[in-house]
């Protein structure tokens, strides 16, 4: 059974989500900052990992989540803001290293689509490491520009900040 | 012996050190170390903790020191060997040693964490060892206590100073100190 982990600095999602997991028995853990999440990433070893893309004092969600993405290319990353629309969303996802970007709506919309995530991963991660999908991810990680990146996190933290 | 306060998971130093005293002359080294976990696995306390890893670990170290042709290495010989193994294949069985599931994914989990260590520390962490962290701070996460891994290698240490949030699920134990 996989893990999932959530970071983000909104505790009132945190909350909601983990109580939401508990009831549901789903294996969740959390963090409220960037350095926290990425500590528990190190030890947990989770198959998904949820970043919200603006955390103060933080690093950006789009670089925790590159970072992420070369270390374990099979990890499932998703990034999740309030600040961004639907081309962003478009943009996120074409750069290659991050899976889903996800809009913060309302927060039982927000929640309900995080809890989902969870549960896929708690109900999908197997025991093995597929070999193949994993040389895959890999590769694919290593192609992905870090300009692009840098240049959406440039655009991001100057047109879509709070 | 110091008791221990949390679950105790052995690597396969550890165990090594354990039989390693199970010989005519043994080092004073082994005794050192060797003692504790022999005290450990035979006192009345919760079960310790290993992985398949220690075990087949264990039994390469065992027979490499069985093929080592240097005098210092001849008490580790076949009769020794084979004691060796039915003393932990005992406590097994009685569950005085159990086994811990190695986490999911713990391989590409170890790949990651070895490469990150070498690359921002320089960090000689072998990824055998990294799964045996991994299986412990997993079995620490699922009981919800803490769990001192005991080992006689010094980059376990190293490794967790490195990386600190691993020390909120496990302690290292070095037996030589």
């Amino acid at each position: 059974m996989g893990l999932a982990l959530l970071i983000d600095d909104d505790q009132s999602l945190l909350k909601s989500i983990k109580r939401l997991a508990d009831l549901n028995q789903l294996r969740l853990d959390t963090a409220a900052t960037w350095d926290k999440g990425l500590g528990l990433f190190h030890v947990l070893a989770p198959s998904v990992v949820i970043a919200d893309y603006h955390m103060p004092n933080s690093r950006n969600g789009l670089q925790l989540l590159a970072e992420i993405k070369r270390l374990r290319p099979s990890v499932r990353v998703i990034l999740v803001s309030a600040y961004i629309n639907d081309r962003d969303v478009e943009r996120v996802e074409s750069l290659g290293i991050i899976d889903r970007a996800l809009r913060k709506t309302n927060l039982m919309q927000t929640a309900g689509t995080i809890l989902d995530e969870i549960r896929c991963a708690n109900e999908s991660d197997d025991d093995q490491t597929d070999w193949l999908a994993f040389a895959k991810a890999r590769v694919r990680a290593s192609r992905a520009s870090g300009e692009d990146l840098d240049r959406l996190d440039e655009f991001f933290k100057k047109k879509r900040a709070p | 012996m110091t008791k221990p306060s949390s679950s105790v998971y052995l690597d396969t130093s550890a165990l090594m050190r354990m039989v390693e005293c199970d010989v005519s002359c043994p080092s004073a080294r082994n005794l050192h170390a060797g003692r504790p976990v022999a005290q450990l696995c035979a006192a009345p306390a919760p079960p310790v903790g290993l992985s398949s890893l220690t075990i087949i670990e264990f039994h390469d170290v065992l027979v490499t020191n069985w093929r080592m042709s240097d005098a210092s290495y001849k008490q580790f010989d076949q009769a020794w060997v084979e004691l060796s193994q039915v003393k932990v294949m005992e406590m097994l069985a009685s569950q005085q040693l159990i086994i811990l599931p190695v986490p999911p994914r713990a391989d590409e989990h170890a790949i990651a964490l070895v490469t990150l260590a070498t690359r921002d520390h320089g960090n000689g962490l072998r990824v055998w060892d990294a799964i045996h962290l991994i299986t412990a701070a997993n079995w620490a996460r699922e009981t919800q206590a803490h769990v001192e891994l005991w080992t006689t290698d010094q980059d376990f240490q190293k490794f967790v100073d490195l990386f600190p949030d691993f020390k909120q699920f496990v302690q290292i134990r070095n037996l030589d100190c």
